[in-house]
């Protein structure tokens, strides 16, 4: 079924809505959960909730990108899910590894979190900005948290030129986001 | 700021960034792919004409078909060949992204392929090399020639 009729169908509160989300985009969503939680019962809750979170909120939404959607719902839902994990300490997946490497970037401070739309805004043109290649790249390991060796393998690169194409980029949006006047 | 904060902002990067991300790689048209088709159909025709006796009834014999196939590009880096792209991106302005690595002492005949490091088939003795991620890049005549990854000797070994 396409996106199209998929939501056409949560709109309509058919509940098959969730059996066929779950078919055709468990998988990718199922990904994304798996890379920041480690254990697999909060990966399946994480899931379920992703699939319940759509069906409270289509009504009101018609998502240009279904994909795009659910995977930002799970994501969401999976870093919430991280974060009461690690304040339990039961730790995270992959996502531990892509925090430290973010930390770079920043102060580590929280004084200095400033307008969440402006710095929003100011990290996608600065994704943007970057040649293809590499903004993939970038976007596979700070949006889905997905291992350097799985980017290295889809990107045909070696999992060394990977990491250090991360960390330039890391270097220079530190640069781009410090020149705008964000306190990092 | 923390880095968690930076995980979450990344969160709202736009949809059509996040949905190319994973769609599958456009591979580029590459010599990666033209070297080993080429290197097979020089064989077939070396072999074919060893097989057949000559039409000119004069002397064949297969090397100088093999010489005359020239190879496109090539550079040897460390233990790394690299072939030329067929589509060279626009390099000017990325040097802070170079990482010098030396310059081209030798060449080999075009039809062959280098194999010692920093050597070419081509006029390149002097160049600078430079790496650039998993390629390298070739300085000459002040343009900078993007040279993809095609094999590692250390494979054979």
């Amino acid at each position: 079924m396409d996106d199209d009729g998929i939501i056409r169908l949560f709109w309509d509160r058919d509940e098959r809505a969730i059996e066929v989300t779950a078919e055709k985009y468990g998988r990718y969503c199922g990904s994304i959960a798996g890379n920041i939680l480690k254990s697999p019962e909060d990966r399946e809750e994480c899931l379920s909730d992703t699939y319940m979170r759509a069906w409270g909120s289509m009504p009101k939404d018609w998502p240009r990108a279904l994909s795009a959607y659910l995977g930002r719902i799970t994501r969401n839902l999976a870093f919430n899910r991280y974060k009461e994990a690690r304040a339990q300490k039961r730790g995270g997946g992959e996502v531990s590894l892509v925090l430290e490497e973010l930390s770079e970037c920043v102060s580590g401070t929280v004084e200095g979190e400033c307008d969440r739309r402006e710095l929003a805004r100011a990290v996608n043109s600065f994704v943007q900005g970057l040649p293809e290649g590499k903004r993939r790249v970038f976007v596979r390991r700070y949006w889905y948290a997905d291992p350097v060796k799985d980017i290295a393998r889809d990107n045909n690169m070696r999992p060394d030129a990977v990491s250090k194409t991360l960390e330039r980029i890391r270097e220079k949006l530190r640069e781009y986001l410090t020149e705008r006047g964000f306190e990092l | 700021m923390t880095g968690e904060y930076l995980f979450e902002i990344m969160g709202e990067l736009d949809d059509d960034t996040v949905i190319e991300a994973r769609e599958p790689v456009k591979r580029q048209r590459s010599w990666r792919l033209l070297v080993p088709i080429a290197a097979c159909l020089a064989l077939i025709t070396v072999l074919v004409m060893r097989a057949a006796p000559p039409m000119d009834g004069g002397a064949l014999d297969g090397e100088s078909y093999a010489v005359d196939c020239e190879a496109p590009p090539m550079v040897c880096v460390g233990r790394g060949l690299y072939s030329i792209a067929t589509e060279q991106p626009e390099l000017a302005g990325r040097e802070d992204e170079f990482e010098y690595l030396g310059e081209i002492t030798s060449r080999v005949d075009s039809a062959e392929q280098p194999r010692e490091s920093f050597q070419a088939n081509d006029d390149l003795i002097g160049s600078r090399v430079y790496r650039l991620d998993e390629d390298i890049v070739v300085e000459y005549e002040g343009k900078y020639l993007l040279y993809e990854l095609l094999y590692n000797y250390k494979d054979e070994e």
